[in-house]
């Protein structure tokens, strides 16, 4: 069975289901970058709360079916508009950008690309340099080819190596120059606003496997958590090579966000046994019964 | 009045880094001297900060191992102070944690609020171990009801489990919620400390009414609910002790056996009559609580 990371999730809006369900489907590991939560927050003990969920409760929640979590932390474009709160959210993002399992400074960069959007996103490409991390970049819906241009030389003239950065949500328009120069090109598999299945199937033939990978970017809206592991099966269908499948699924986000030094393959859970324990902690609660599956019994249809 | 010091921390200090020293490489050593040595000589909440946050990268996650002699050792240092199942990274960042200005109480919560605020769930594991080596701990007893109120199991059992905290400083109600929780969650009840000096009437009725409820609903309970009702023996707990005695599961009547052993009520040592075999084999050491503890938790794991 083949295995998969999901590179940009939001599990807090997603049930336990949907854990179950990635991990049937050969999840082993999550990304989710921070963001905001569908509505803006007004105060900075709201960030603080939340990045320390990411941190925290989530990673445990999604340990117990056997998914490891990780996180990108940063301050979103949408909420850099207020330049009151942004300041305040700047002054923690130090106390959490260095905690283990933080792979990242993410999403960040540009909504409706204003100047305080353009101010908070450098200030952030200079605290991943200066930690070494990763950085995970938003694109903009509207006005994307010239946002995602943008973005890109503006981590250019900070000085931070394509190799470095994931530029996320891209689609038909913008992949040629994400990879022409260099960096990560991320998609978002995600109903109707990004990318579909098949669109995708048609880059990978079109592009190749190189510095690509996908993602569900599922949150609090009509989204697919299974988007990653069904958009692998429809590659095999339509003729994508394993080997292919295995970088963009796979292999090619973990190759980008292992730089930080902070994700390990050996800290991957690669059977389910729930009458073993996660993390030292049975999973089983309130007298359920072990769900015990093997790798090999298990076949995505 | 409650003391300011829980232990000699220069000697607990030392304590710590000679295990550590014995285990790690020369890098991580090195590493370690480095940091220990910004913080006795130039302690800044920053400093501390990144020291705490970053061990884990520099020092690695293994075990750390205690030979039977380290084990009294720590005993000594504070009683019931046990590092059992501590890794370097946690081992390493208690250690930072004893460099903390001890001069003023206020000083010393408000740093490390903030960094338990902030935590991920590795780090909540190492400053909950710590407890029982900080100073000022009646301004750490809110702290330590909120680990246990956490629903993230290794955080709990960091509290709860092996630590000679609660025992010593939660008032009952307190003490009586880490009790129920801890069985409600399923841990080894013999390795929370203080069982028999911090049981209670109240305590006693609550487990009481536990199996009732579990017993109602056609389930089984753990024998080690019985542990804090020697001494609270009611008419209603007298009844539940004979019923122990009817079970066809040989660790309820060992758990019925030892109660008997340590209770000096007349009726409950009757119920001894009959069961001379085990009577003789608890007096031999050839079960305990301990032992009891595992194996039902090895056959409903
Ligand atoms: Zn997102």
């Amino acid at each position: 069975m083949m295995k998969f990371i999901d590179p940009h999730i939001h599990c807090v809006s997603r049930t336990t289901d949907d854990y179950e369900a990635l991990r049937q489907a050969g999840v082993v590991a999550v990304i989710e970058p921070a963001f905001w939560l569908g509505q803006p927050r007004t105060e900075v003990g709201s960030f603080k709360d939340y990045f320390s969920t990411l941190i925290g409760w989530e990673r445990f929640r999604a340990s117990q079916f056997g998914i490891r979590h990780y996180c990108t932390i940063g301050l979103n474009s949408k909420e850099a508009n207020n330049e009151a709160l942004a300041e305040q959210v700047m002054e923690i993002l130090p106390l959490y950008i260095y905690k283990e399992g933080v792979v990242g400074v993410g999403e960040i960069g540009y909504d409706d690309q204003t100047a305080l959007e353009d101010k908070y996103f450098r200030l952030q490409l200079e605290l991943a340099k200066e930690a070494n991390l990763p950085v995970q970049i938003h694109t903009p819906h509207r006005n994307k080819k010239v946002g995602t241009s943008r973005s890109m030389d503006v981590c250019i003239e900070h000085g931070i190596a394509p190799q470095m950065v994931i530029i996320d949500h891209n689609n038909e328009e913008t992949v040629k120059e994400t990879l022409d120069r260099g960096f990560w090109a991320a998609f978002s598999i995600y109903p109707s606003t990004k990318m579909g299945n098949e669109r995708m199937v048609e880059i990978v033939k079109k592009y190749g496997s190189e510095r690509i990978f996908i993602n569900s970017a599922a949150d609090w809206g009509i989204s697919d958590p299974l988007a990653v592991p069904k958009t692998a099966q429809l590659m095999a269908e339509r003729g994508i090579s394993e080997k292919d499948i295995h970088l963009v699924c796979y292999q090619n986000a973990y190759d980008a966000f292992a730089q930080s030094g902070q994700m390990h393959e050996s800290d991957f859970i690669v059977e389910i046994d729930q009458s073993q324990r996660f993390n030292g902690n049975s999973v089983l609660r309130g007298g359920r019964d072990p769900k015990i599956e093997k790798l090999d019994s298990k076949i995505i249809k | 009045m409650m003391p300011t010091f829980q232990t000699d921390i220069i000697e607990a200090r030392n304590f710590l880094y000679q295990l550590l020293v014995r285990q790690v490489d020369e890098k991580a050593k090195n590493w370690i001297e480095q940091k220990i040595h910004l913080l006795a000589n130039s302690f800044s909440t920053q400093n501390f900060y990144i020291a705490f946050t970053s061990a884990p990268r520099f020092v690695g996650k293994q075990n750390l191992h205690l030979s039977p002699m380290e084990e009294s050792e720590a005993n000594a240092i504070r009683k019931g102070f046990t590092l059992k199942n501590w890794t370097i990274d946690r081992t390493t960042r208690i250690l930072f944690v004893l460099y903390l200005p001890t001069e003023n109480a206020e000083n010393h919560v408000s740093i490390l609020s903030k960094v338990f605020q902030t935590a991920e769930v590795n780090e909540l594991v190492a400053l909950y171990a710590a407890l029982p080596l900080l100073p000022f701990p009646e301004k750490y007893i809110y702290q330590c009801t909120e680990g246990i109120r956490t629903n993230m199991a290794p955080v709990f059992e960091a509290v709860a489990l092996n630590n000679p905290f609660p025992a010593e400083f939660l008032d009952e109600n307190a003490w009586n919620q880490l009790f129920l929780k801890a069985i409600f969650t399923g841990k080894k009840i013999y390795q929370i400390q203080g069982i028999k000096q911090r049981a209670n009437a109240t305590l006693a009725q609550i487990c009481s009414d536990f199996a009732h409820e579990r017993w109602a609903a056609g389930r089984k309970v753990t024998p080690e609910l019985w542990m804090p009702v020697v001494h609270f023996i009611n008419d209603t707990i007298l009844k539940d002790l004979e019923k122990l005695k009817e079970s066809n599961d040989i660790l309820q009547r060992q758990a019925l056996v030892l109660v008997c052993l340590e209770s000096s009520h007349a009726q409950v040592k009757e119920l001894l009559t009959g069961m001379e075999d085990l009577k003789e084999k608890a007096l031999k050491g050839e079960f305990s609580w301990e032992s009891i503890s595992e194996q039902w938790h090895e056959a409903n794991q």
